[in-house]
């Protein structure tokens, strides 16, 4: 609270307390009361205002500072009235009370919301690990009956898991404590993993995947980076342009080390594909929850929850994801490959992860 | 025959693996009663037990522990909850490995493969063979009669696979997902090369007229021998075969994973 605002607000008053002052001096004049005498009752007065505003002034200066700081600097201000003392002027009590009274209401429904999502959350986890006991017995009713039938059942099963998994990824994403655990990982046992994992719908669609100096440790959660990698693949599958004399749909793995500096060194993991590519003008967006764009309207059925898991996961995990894309028009243009590329970055720095 | 012991609430998931596993030549018993299951595991002596951790009665982790305490069978611990707590809990609890659900059963069967290999209860070395045919995988070499050949590894997976299907036609996507899973992501025109190098291979040694293409569909193994009879008794060639030549007729295990 800066003098001049209080002096402002006072103003009424200052104003009040001159004109008391002229006319006492005026009547004291008037009924010829000494000069030296009148000038000692003016200052007299003049004295106690000053003390009795100045006093008025800190008292209410001391609150509202750091009333002020405690909203500015506090990024929790529904906590604001924990750092503050009730003041002893009647206004400054009736604020901290109001305040008192709605944060404490706002807290309890924060936390009432809160418990409501935790349950519901923890409900949805329940059911994800329940759904696959009935979805583990048909696999294994299916595996003990092949047949052209059960095959396309088989299929079915597959997008039935993947969506299952996506929601378990969901729901882990929304909560506020950490549950993962960073690992030092072979990046080459990963990524082979997550191909595997969708080696049937790659072989059919006979889109190659290849590998390059994938033989480098990396800092993750070997689960979680399964997951992302997953996503990745199964965009790259959704969108790949089809098998042809003149084009093999490809999906290339690469990752290199780049050291530059102690402090900044990381491992560098590239998921690049030759697909249908992403129209610039959607590029930036991809990574927005239920943003699905041209493609996504028009290719595949897409919810627009894939990538934006990725980028969630990804940065808990202190990851860096991007993506560049070339659809096959602006390909041509720039006479270069089309096809969509996902870089993540690894900090290799231990320290990275100890905050 | 090995003995796997199952220990799972949901019934069809029991049926079906009971299926599953008798189907690989295992000898499979099952209870029902969760709260007497360490006693009827321990009479029961199996090679391996299945367990599954969400069981009516008592807590899987409990079981476990018991089992682990007054015996040394190996346990394969399945569960629907994959987090990081789980898979520690049941490691420290002494199981020797960790499925969590759906799995297919290819990995399964290779799991309680290794598991048994592990405990040392199978012979470590494992054997396929089909009409005179043998193969080992862990030396990548075939024998037939007194030639024997070196194969390469692709080569090798593909008869492996082959022989696991005997008789019954393997599509070209199948082959190439096997291979896929053992880590050798060939496309489809490295295949075509590595059966025709894999079918002249055989020749060499003097094994023809064995593995077939049926156009369109994929790759099959099947001895003339066989192919003459086969509407009749193919059950007793099995029977002939396995009287004469191999010491493991047929397969032992099913491998999805890579056998080294």
């Amino acid at each position: 609270m800066k003098l001049r605002d209080y002096m402002r607000s006072k103003a009424m008053a200052i104003f009040l307390f001159l004109l008391a002052e002229g006319i006492v001096a005026l009547l004291l004049w008037v009924a010829g009361v000494d000069t030296g005498i009148l000038f000692a009752a003016a200052a007299a007065l003049l004295l106690l205002f000053l003390v009795a505003t100045t006093w008025d002034y800190l008292v209410r200066r001391r609150f509202y500072s750091s009333l002020k700081t405690a909203i500015d600097i506090g990024k929790d201000s529904y906590y604001v009235t924990e750092h503050l003392e009730r003041p002893i002027f009647v206004e400054g009590q009736l604020t901290y009370d109001a305040l008192a009274r709605a944060t404490k209401d706002m807290n309890d429904r924060i936390a009432k919301y809160r418990a409501a999502s935790d349950e519901y959350r923890v409900y949805v986890e329940t059911w994800i690990h329940e759904v696959k006991t009935p979805i583990a017995a048909s696999r294994l009713t299916i595996g003990n009956n092949e047949s052209d039938i059960t095959k396309l059942l088989s299929h079915e099963l597959d997008r039935i898991e993947a969506h299952v998994e996506q929601a378990l990824y969901y729901a882990r994403s929304t909560t506020v404590e950490k549950d993962y655990s960073i690992k030092l990982v072979d990046l080459d046992l990963v990524v082979k993993g997550a191909v595997k994992k969708q080696s049937r719908m790659l072989i059919e669609n006979g889109i190659m995947p290849h590998f390059d100096g994938l033989d480098i440790k990396v800092y993750t959660d070997p689960k979680w980076l399964d997951f992302i990698i997953g996503q990745i693949i199964s965009n790259s599958i959704k969108y790949h342009l089809p098998l042809s004399e003149e084009h093999t749909p490809e999906i290339r793995f690469s990752a290199q080390t780049s050291d530059s500096g102690f402090e900044s060194s990381k491992v560098v993991l590239h998921m690049a594909d030759n697909g249908i590519g992403i129209p610039s003008t959607d590029v930036a967006r991809v990574f927005e929850k239920g943003f699905t764009g041209v493609n996504g309207r028009s290719f595949a059925k897409s919810t627009g929850i894939g990538l934006y898991l990725c980028k969630t996961l990804s940065e808990k995990m202190k990851l860096k994801m991007s993506i560049e894309s070339q659809t096959v028009e602006e390909a041509k243009e720039g006479s270069t490959q089309h096809g969509t590329t996902v870089t993540i970055e690894f900090p290799l720095n231990k320290m990275f992860f100890l905050d | 025959m090995q003995k796997v012991f199952i220990v799972e609430d949901d019934k069809q998931i029991r049926d079906e693996l009971v299926i599953l596993l008798s189907r690989n030549k295992y000898e499979v018993i099952t209870s029902t009663d969760f709260r007497t299951v360490v006693e009827d595991v321990l009479v029961a002596v199996p090679d391996i037990v299945l367990l599954d951790l969400n069981l009516p009665y008592v807590d899987g982790h409990v079981i476990c522990r018991e089992l682990r305490d007054r015996s040394d069978v190996g346990i394969i611990v399945v569960t629907s909850r994959n987090s990081d707590l789980d898979e520690l809990m049941s490691m420290n609890l002494g199981a020797d490995d960790f499925i969590t659900k759906p799995y297919s059963p290819q990995i399964l069967l290779a799991r309680i493969a290794s598991v048994l290999r592990r405990s040392d209860k199978v012979a470590s070395t494992l054997l396929f063979s089909y009409e005179g045919l043998e193969l080992d995988p862990a030396k990548s070499q075939v024998t037939y009669g007194e030639q024997s050949a070196e194969l390469t590894k692709n080569e090798m997976r593909i008869l492996q696979v082959l022989m696991q299907h005997a008789e019954n036609i393997v599509s070209r996507e199948e082959m190439q997902n096997e291979l896929w899973q053992s880590d050798q992501f060939i496309d489809d025109n490295t295949l075509t090369v590595n059966v025709n190098r894999l079918r002249s291979t055989l020749a060499r040694i003097g094994v023809k007229d064995y593995l077939h293409t049926k156009r369109g569909l994929g790759y099959y193994i099947k001895s003339a021998q066989a192919d003459e009879s086969a509407d009749g008794d193919l059950v007793g060639i099995k029977d002939r075969l396995s009287e004469n030549l191999a010491p493991n007729p047929n397969c032992h295990s099913r491998e999805g994973g890579n056998p080294l």
